[in-house]
């Protein structure tokens, strides 16, 4: 599933941030595919993680996160 | 007794990149004081070494998406 949050980013380095977060996911293999989008705010997260994992891993950016929907 | 580490951060672009670490790494286990310049892309944290140490700072900046390693 892909789930998407709504991501308070504000500068490239937020967005870069987020970006190299789930580069990280995606190296290891836990995340497939992802978009960041620093226009609307959101991040959407294709993953066989749930929806709260992939949110822990988001808010670790210090970040302002909450999960929006699963598409 | 506090130590002092620098710690090399690559990636910010403005204050609020330096100042979304200095919150969340200020509040980390054993860190007791944090600065961060962005200009320099460097980290100066004072902590006590008997609850945590240098990698596992440079690691905590790491997971917030910002490349950190020990300063030379
Ligand atoms: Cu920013
Ligand atoms: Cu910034």
């Amino acid at each position: 599933p892909s789930h998407q949050y709504n991501v308070k980013m504000t500068c490239g380095g937020c967005s870069g941030a987020v970006t190299r977060v789930l580069t990280k996911q995606k190296e290891k293999g836990t995340v497939s595919d992802f978009s960041v989008n620093m226009d609307d705010q959101k991040v959407v997260v294709t993953t066989d993680l749930s929806a709260d994992d992939v949110l822990a891993i988001i808010k670790k950016t210090g970040k302002e996160t909450s999960f929006d929907k699963t598409l | 007794m506090a130590s002092v580490v620098t710690v090399r951060v690559d990636g910010m672009t403005c204050g609020s990149c330096s100042a979304t670490i200095e919150d969340v790494i200020g509040h980390s286990k054993g860190v007791k004081d944090i600065k961060v310049s962005w200009e320099n892309g460097i980290a100066m944290v004072q902590y006590d070494p008997t609850q945590t140490s240098p990698a596992v700072i440079c690691e905590d900046i790491d997971d917030m998406g910002f490349p950190a390693k020990l300063a030379p």
